[in-house]
């Protein structure tokens, strides 16, 4: 017994220095702790027992295998959650609702209301998209608890200025919500999802979008979004990416990424879809600026701010406006205000998704920011 | 230097073992001087203040040692005896002073909330433990106990690192003994390994569980949690101590004899006591053993209205030892108060009740405790308290068929763990199952190793129940 431990610990100890250190983790998506990341040199800084610490468990052999040992063994003794994400029924992991802390609503209603009052004379609408933990409600363990996203949403319809229509889409997504409308491993909605989003919101955006034809084609399997990756929960599950692709062969499109300045003539990005970050293949990932020209008859122009799971929403938009900006405010340095002269921009769409915004510490500042002239 | 953490498992002790059975066995002293250096390096790899600190009051608890035993040869009892007492006032002081002070300079303004490496200097891992290891040697040297070696025995005693941070608190001759002369051996260094494979499973796969499942309904109680969830919290809470505690304990005493120590046993299966005077008997028991020996004057001597008093105040300096803060001084106060209440008007109750509600009983009381202890500050106790009772809003339904779910298992597989059952069983395969039985055992505790390992590399945030931390 004694030997076979004593083994046991020394050739874990040997394979711990003969394989080669790996830089990154496909199964946990992260890159892991590197030898040069401890801080030898600093002994008294408090860091080098937690940093070594951090480097052995991450470069420890048999790690994935491990890994899938603790979370079977873990869900057959009735584990459900794992860093505030449940594992619902069809294998479907749902990220809880938190609800933000006291104070951080008003902090971000009062900064984008002082925003958008500056652009009071143009259509003004906020697009708020519950997470999956408040629609698929009935998909959750039984008696899970998440916080009261509701009246969150609530809150935020009652707090807008009357210069922002507040367009409410949970019902019309609790009405679908038996079809693919959120990904089983990633916190947003699919492109489904988004189609319906769109279709409740087109007339209260004064669209007229009944002449659109759509049509959904799967372009990659076996995506394995955050919420998988991170808590190793239903390895087997994984999702599909469908794009919408409009029928009207007339109508077209160029996007300008305004950071490197390609244009491409489609929103998406094929290459994405090769990669880890499939949800790239939405304009290639998050970017400050983009610029969409369509063949739109409409002489509208709409400024999209968004947090980047918006953008499964835009190509819905696009018959309706002949030009869409699409901004991420947190990436974003420029100036708001002279865009919307310089572009002559008629409609602003605010579009965030309610669970990460309830989190979002930086929301308040960065549209105070945004709306100061520079 | 947590022993669970694979950096301590893998890396320092492969390393300790193999530097320590280097030195051949003739040459005692030479694998002291091993032992004591690693314990060092490995302390002050975590804690390199701390080892400072360390240093510090084992130099002056030599010297402490010394002045008191001379005196104590001459018969200046007296005079060892004001030793003692300054010695402790010293201790004490520095104690109180490295717990409260970060939290006063916080209040004050003087130290941001983070600083992780300041909070380190100010409370050393295991602190708690070697300095009521440093105390209990002083007042049995004062009590005639002999100074045996040199330095490096007094401080190899004190430090040795399979009990340093956790325990057990050791009787000065015992340890001393043990220190200047043992006998290492592969049945030993086996005993151990299982032991301490034992220990981790204890820590971190049930204590890990319960103490996730007590966490997340904690982090539920302002959103309102109902009774029977709070219920399953309490006594997943109960067993997250227990499992997190005797797991370490078991884990220093299998690391211990690797090393060629035998240290006694610290747990005796507390749940099954009777009452809670039953239970400070078999809970950390070298610990509880101080502070009882401290205070209470041994039967047959004293008032049994001093002896109460006695209980009292050792329970509540037990309290105050486990953590800086006024939830530890509620717990010793409560913990004071049930001891001289079960003593005194309630026996008379215990004694015609059946064993099996006595057990209840006394597990209900010490899970409040334990709540009182652990909640994050004294208004959390009290509404869980409260939840427990109907305050949170409900009794029955929503989240308590989720806590149910996620609980039911592993709580019935944690009260098979809390009794002897086990225990017997390995027994009874040793005894009756001749090479195949162990066999079988070998390949059910490496089994459990694996499971732990892969426990300990991904369960989400693990803080265990450090005393003093």
């Amino acid at each position: 017994m004694g030997l076979a431990f004593a083994a046991l610990l020394g050739i874990v100890f040997l394979l711990f220095f003969l394989l080669k250190d790996r830089t990154y983790s496909v199964e946990e998506h992260r890159s892991l702790a590197q030898v040069s990341e401890i801080p030898f040199q600093n002994v008294f800084g408090g860091e080098l027992s937690p940093k070594t610490q951090a480097y052995v468990n991450d470069q420890f052999p048999f790690r994935n295998a491990l890994r899938r040992i603790r979370t079977r063994t873990a869900q057959i003794l009735g584990e459900r959650e794992y860093g505030g994400i449940y594992k619902g029924s069809d294998n479907w992991l749902i990220e809880a609702f938190e609800e933000p802390r006291d104070g951080l609503l008003a902090e971000q209603t009062a900064s984008l209301n002082s925003f958008a009052g500056q652009f009071s004379r143009l259509n003004q609408y906020f697009i708020l998209v519950p997470s999956a933990s408040e629609i698929l409600k009935p998909k959750l363990p039984k008696g899970a608890y998440t916080g009261d996203e509701e009246a969150y949403l609530k809150a935020w319809e009652e707090g807008l200025s009357e210069k922002i229509s507040y367009i409410d889409i949970s019902k019309t997504l609790r009405n679908h919500r038996d079809e693919y409308i959120y990904y089983r491993t990633e916190p947003c909605w699919t492109s489904m999802g988004a189609y319906f989003a769109f279709r409740e919101a087109a007339p209260l955006m004064g669209l007229s979008v009944d002449s659109d034809r759509y049509e959904a084609m799967p372009v990659a399997n076996g995506f394995r979004g955050v919420l998988s990756t991170s808590t190793g929960y239903a390895p087997e599950s994984s999702d599909t990416i469908t794009l919408y692709f409009n029928q009207d062969a007339t109508f077209t499109q160029v996007m300008k990424d305004e950071e490197s300045g390609e244009k491409s003539v489609s929103l998406y990005d094929a290459s994405a879809l090769e990669t880890e970050d499939k949800l790239d293949v939405f304009f290639g990932g998050a970017k400050p600026q983009v610029t969409i020209s369509t063949t739109s008859l409409s002489n509208r122009k709409l400024l999209v701010l968004e947090d980047r799971y918006g953008s499964a929403f835009v190509p819905f938009l696009m018959t309706g406006f002949s030009e869409i900006t699409v901004v991420n405010p947190s990436l974003y340095e420029g100036d708001i205000a002279s865009l919307v002269r310089r572009e002559g921009i008629t409609d602003i769409l605010y579009l965030y998704q309610s669970g990460n915004l309830a989190r979002d510490e930086s929301f308040a500042k960065t549209y105070q920011k945004l709306g100061e002239e520079k | 230097m947590v022993t669970s953490e694979s950096l301590f498992l893998f890396l320092c002790l492969p390393v300790a073992l193999l530097l320590y059975y280097l030195m051949p066995a003739r040459y005692r002293t030479a694998r002291n001087v091993v032992l004591f250096l690693e314990g060092l390096v490995i302390y002050a790899y975590a804690e390199p203040v701390g080892a400072l600190i360390l240093l510090a009051a084992i130099a002056a608890g030599y010297a402490f040692a010394k002045t008191i035993a001379r005196y104590d040869r001459q018969g200046h009892y007296h005079a060892a005896g004001r030793i003692l007492f300054y010695a402790v006032c010293l201790y004490l002081a520095v104690f109180l002073l490295l717990c409260y002070l970060p939290a006063l300079l916080q209040r004050t303004g003087a130290l941001s909330e983070d600083s992780m490496p300041v909070r380190s200097i100010f409370y050393p891992l295991g602190m708690a433990f070697w300095l009521l290891q440093i105390l209990s040697f002083l007042t049995e040297i004062a009590n005639g106990a002999e100074l045996k070696g040199g330095f490096l025995n007094f401080a190899l005693s004190v430090s040795l690192f399979p009990k340093l941070v956790r325990g057990p608190v050791m009787i000065y001759k015992d340890i001393s003994d043990q220190v200047a002369d043992r006998k290492e051996s592969l049945s030993l260094f086996g005993e151990g390994s299982s032991r301490f494979i034992a220990g981790l499973g204890k820590a971190v796969i049930l204590g890990g569980t319960a103490g996730s499942i007590w966490k997340s309904v904690l982090s539920h109680l302002k959103a309102g949690v109902p009774a029977a969830a709070a219920w399953i919290g309490l006594v997943c809470l109960s067993f997250f101590v227990y499992f997190a505690v005797s797991g370490f304990m078991d884990m220093a005493e299998g690391l211990g004899m690797m090393f060629g120590f035998q240290f006694p046993a610290s747990f005796r299966y507390p749940f099954i006591s009777k009452s809670v005077s039953e239970f400070t008997k078999r809970w950390d028991m070298t610990v509880t053993d101080f502070f009882r020996s401290s205070f209470v004057a041994p039967k047959g001597s004293g008032t049994r209205s001093s002896r109460l008093r006695g209980v009292f105040f050792a329970a509540l300096f037990f309290g105050i030892w486990q953590k800086a803060g006024l939830n530890a001084l509620i717990f010793g106060i409560y913990a004071g108060a049930v001891l001289v209440f079960e003593k005194t008007v309630f026996y008379r109750v215990l004694r015609i009740l059946p064993a099996a509600i006595r057990r209840l009983i006394t597990f209900l009381a010490v899970s409040v405790g334990w709540l009182i202890l652990f909640s994050p500050d004294l208004k959390s106790a009290v509404s869980y308290f409260a939840a427990m009772f109907g305050g949170g809003g409900a009794f029955v339904g929503g989240m308590s068929s989720y806590y149910f779910r996620w609980g039911i298992l592993p709580v019935l597989i944690m009260i098979l763990a809390s009794t002897p059952l086990l225990k017997r069983w390995k027994n009874r395969i040793l005894s009756n199952g001749g090479r195949q039985g162990r066999i079988v055992l070998g390949v059910g505790y490496a089994l459990v190793f694996v499971l732990a390992v892969s426990f300990v590399l991904f369960s989400p945030g693990m803080t265990f129940p450090y005393p003093g931390r």
